[in-house]
């Protein structure tokens, strides 16, 4: 074996000593930064910067057809110019322009919409259903065509400008500044098929994520785009992809007023004019008589306060934004209480009716949601542009109370105390993107909060109380319910922020360790906080932290980059030497009086290589079966990373770089991951997918003090021998 | 897009690029080509996407290029009747003994290492030649961690076998 190793050794050797000529020769070095300046001025020509400023043109002009135009950027140069800027500076003059939009969708199925534009404001829409949309800058008619129909509202071009109606699929693509990046498309004139009056491109894109290819038919004299088609593969992740087709055509012929009339269409009904972003409704008791003197509070999960309306004599609010240009995104969490009844609240969400949560939940949202009008916005996000109809029903409500005291046992007062909560689906996991503030209170002078007026929700919800207070660690409580929320009372300790602790990392060598994560822990780890990060140096200084008398410094072992805490990333510069060390502990014992503390941090190297070899009750190798190391200390990321091996033919891998921590113990696993599969071949991928029928174990590995290699034989029973065993 | 000045960058890592290139080529002309397309194809990579680290992608691609340049000798020389005397090139002078012999293993590792998969080779090259560590090669090529270390162990044994069958030939 050491023969077969020192070949290869020998050779790296051989090679490495071999004399390399000084260089790079000139002659190469000018070689390359001739190419490199000619390459490089030809993507000046065409940066992001260019090709934003190009899409803004765009959207004053007839936006929507400039678009489609638009995927064609960077591409042609024209008489100096590139040919999709003549392009765009032609649309800018056009008046008129008529567009139809049609798409393939993956089942074969063709969309079609046609779009007429008139500068400054007026549209017209007609949807794939029949329905059309005609807005003139002041209102906004839709007509349902089959229901006959119509219902006026107010103009979307505030929130929404005229391109953005055009909903066309290419538009986010292109608009995409990221995605704008990768384009490489080319375009040639294809001279064969042009002709005096029509000139006609070829487009071709080449990328591994979505290749397309086209062709573009401009009006040789005034560069207007007459058709544009495009082909292209639409790549889905783990699915089979298909091809999609794009096609506008364009006409920029004079149109008549009446295009754009908004008189309602003999025969169809008027419906209420939708009035714009007012959230109105009822609120009513469990006997379904009306509340009067009902707060109701509307939330969205970004704001940070509520919109606030009372109800009045028959029960009826209506919450208005504070200005009417404020957007109101969906969902919307409506809730309505007496502050003299602190038994009963009543709630409901008002969703996105295309796209509703309400059929993940993992319960029944009381009330009823009534007629919620959405829109998009010009970012795209949908928003809220109204609702009424809106019925909430009082039912019974828990109420959450305690006390918080400092890390003396004093009563905290003036703290905040909020309550919010992530609703279950189905499965019990917490719903993505839906959080509910679930009530605001203020602890007393005794340090005493109630939270009242609590909707109970249903089982498997994360709920969190938050406490906050200046001067003190912004900490949370959280609690899971098993079914709806009861009553319960949540006392609570809260730590003054004032407490330096400065310090270094370093290896047993002395060498400073840069770059690690910190993290501040109480209460054997259940409580933590936001830490820091050593480094060039290996130096910390954790500034405001919380104190507590058993605190403690966690330090992660692991290079920033793979923890997060507090979604916060740290970024410092000198990752080349990382090295993982196992999670270590060092206490801080703070003092009531003391608020400043000096910690040093020293890791021992991991420097073991075991040397692990695994065979059957037969004595056989087995081959490509997965050994892992686990113990205290070590972290997820470097067991995955670097503690991980497989087998090679001979049923043996070499684990080097590893700890010495207590409970070291390896880890067989009888499936191999993912990413290990991808390293193998198909015969051998066959005899690692036959090591199932081995035992996945844990085996304790005793270490020696001093020593530090290593060599493991394991003997892995079959299932079906474990069993026999047991 | 980053604005990149390639003059400063070339003069920079020009060095470390050559260096590269001429020691899995082992000839001049070669390494010149190989230190050119590096280039081009790095102004490429800064075009799509912001490089935070010069020189570890600038010896990636060196690497990269050198091996597929290995590969396609490997190639030719088993469409041509008489193998490429590539090998040759770089032992062009004549020296002691023991400095031939090294030359001669050289020759055999860099052959080696054309028949090898590339990204084998890749990690290879990147481990031994230019001291990567295993986090550096599974950040520069976009794998694990453990996954570097599994292919450096693969492109060991398999150059350990080639070697040990190409010195066992001759022995013969």
């Amino acid at each position: 074996m050491k023969e077969k190793k020192d070949i290869v050794n020998k050779a790296v050797d051989a090679l490495k000593n071999e004399p390399v000529p000084d260089g790079p020769p000139e002659e190469a070095v000018d070689a390359v930064n001739a190419k490199l300046s000619e390459a490089d001025a030809e993507v000046k020509r065409r940066t992001i910067k260019e090709r934003a400023r190009v899409i803004s043109i765009a959207k004053a002009a007839a936006a929507a057809a400039v678009i489609i135009v638009a995927v064609l950027i960077g591409i042609n140069v024209f008489n100096g110019t590139p040919v999709w800027a003549q392009i765009v500076q032609a649309l800018g003059q056009v008046e008129n322009a008529y567009i139809d939009y049609s798409y393939t969708l993956r089942d074969g199925y063709v969309k079609r919409h046609e779009y007429w534009i008139r500068r400054p404001n007026y549209f017209r829409e007609s949807l794939p259903n029949g329905d059309a949309v005609i807005d003139d800058g002041q209102d906004r008619l839709t007509i349902y065509t089959e229901k006959k129909q119509a219902q006026f509202s107010e103009s979307w071009q505030p929130f929404h400008s005229l391109d953005r109606d055009a909903g066309f699929e290419m538009v986010d693509m292109v608009r995409d500044e990221n995605l704008l990046d990768r384009f490489e498309i080319e375009i040639a004139k294809l001279t064969s098929e042009s002709d005096e009056r029509t000139a006609v491109y070829g487009i071709k894109k080449w990328d591994d994520i979505q290749p397309l290819e086209g062709k573009m038919w401009v009006d040789a004299e005034t560069l207007l785009p007459l058709r544009i088609f495009l082909r292209f593969s639409v790549e889905i992740a783990d699915e089979p992809g298909y091809e999609s087709t794009v096609e506008c055509k364009f006409n920029y012929d004079p149109m008549p007023d009446e295009f754009f009339s908004t008189a309602i269409p003999e025969g169809f009904t008027k419906l209420p004019r939708i009035e714009p972003f007012v959230l109105s409704g009822t609120v009513i008791d469990e006997q379904g008589q009306v509340v009067e003197g009902a707060t109701v509070l509307a939330e969205y999960p970004i704001w940070d306060t509520a919109l606030r309306a009372v109800t009045n004599e028959n029960g009826i609010f209506a919450i208005r934004p504070v200005s009417k240009k404020e957007k109101i995104g969906l969902p919307i969490f409506l809730r309505a209480f007496r502050p003299d009844e602190p038994a009963k609240v009543a709630w409901t969400l008002l969703d996105n009716p295309a796209y509703p949560r309400s059929g993940k939940l993992g319960g029944d949202v009381p009330g009823q949601p009534g007629q919620v009008n959405v829109m998009s916005d010009n970012l795209g996000n949908t928003i809220c542009a109204g609702a009424s109809g809106i019925v909430l029903q009082m039912e019974p409500a828990a109420e959450i109370a305690g006390q918080v005291t400092d890390g003396q046992g004093n009563p905290v007062a003036d703290a905040n105390v909020h309550l919010r909560c992530r609703p279950s689906d189905k499965e019990g996991d917490p719903v993505s993107g839906l959080t509910l503030n679930l009530g605001i209170s203020r602890t007393d002078a005794s340090g005493e909060y109630i939270l009242a007026n609590v909707p109970r929700l249903w089982a498997k919800c994360y709920f969190r109380l938050h406490f906050i207070k200046e001067g003190y660690w912004r900490e949370h409580s959280p609690f899971k319910t098993v079914g709806p929320l009861e009553s319960r009372r949540v006392d609570f300790k809260m730590f003054r922020n004032d407490v330096t602790i400065v310090g270094k990392a370093m290896d047993d060598g002395g060498r400073p360790l840069a770059g690690y994560g910190l993290v501040l822990c109480a209460e054997n780890g259940e409580r933590r906080y936001e830490g820091g990060v050593t480094d060039a140096e290996g130096h910390f200084r954790l500034e405001n932290c919380p104190a507590a008398s058993d605190l403690k410094i966690l330090f992660r072992g692991m290079y920033k980059d793979e923890w997060k805490f507090n979604r916060k990333k740290y970024d410092i510069a000198g990752d080349d030497e990382f090295v993982y060390y196992p999670e270590t502990e060092v206490a801080v014992n703070c003092q009531p009086d003391k608020k400043e503390y000096y910690v040093e941090l020293v890791l021992e190297e991991a420097d073991i290589t075991l040397e692990v070899v695994l065979k059957n009750a037969a004595g056989e190798p087995i081959k490509y079966f997965s050994v892992g190391l686990q113990g205290r200390g070590i972290s997820h990321e470097w067991r995955i990373n670097e503690l991980t091996e497989i087998t090679d033919a001979n049923g043996r891998c070499v684990i080097s770089g590893v700890p010495n921590v207590e409970d070291l113990k390896l880890r067989l696993n009888n499936t191999l991951s993912g990413e290990e599969l991808k390293l193998l071949t198909q015969e051998e991928r066959n005899i690692a997918g036959a090591n199932r029928r081995y035992k996945s174990m844990r085996v304790p590995v005793q270490l020696v003090p001093g020593k530090k290699e290593y060599r493991i034989e394991v003997t892995v029973p079959t299932e079906e021998e474990y069993k026999c065993q047991k | 897009m980053q604005a990149v000045d390639w003059q400063l960058i070339v003069k920079k890592h020009g060095p470390a690029v050559w260096q590269t290139a001429y020691r899995l080529l082992g000839n001049g002309a070669d390494a010149a080509d190989c230190f050119q397309e590096t280039f081009v194809c790095a102004l490429g990579v800064a075009r799509r996407q912001r490089v935070r680290n010069f020189s570890a992608l600038l010896v990636r691609l060196a690497t990269s290029r050198a091996i597929n340049r290995l590969r396609q000798r490997i190639r030719e020389s088993r469409r041509n009747t008489k193998p490429a005397d590539w090998v040759d090139v770089a032992s062009a002078d004549p020296g002691p003994a023991q400095q031939a012999q090294g030359r001669e293993l050289a020759g055999k590792l860099r052959k080696a290492l054309g028949q090898l998969s590339p990204q084998e080779s890749e990690v290879f090259c990147l481990r031994y030649f230019n001291d990567m560590s295993y986090r550096q090669i599974a950040k520069e090529l976009g794998i694990k961690t453990s996954a570097a270390g599994v292919l450096l162990h693969r492109a060991r044994t398999k150059l350990r076998d080639i070697l040990e069958r190409v010195v066992v030939r001759e022995e013969q």
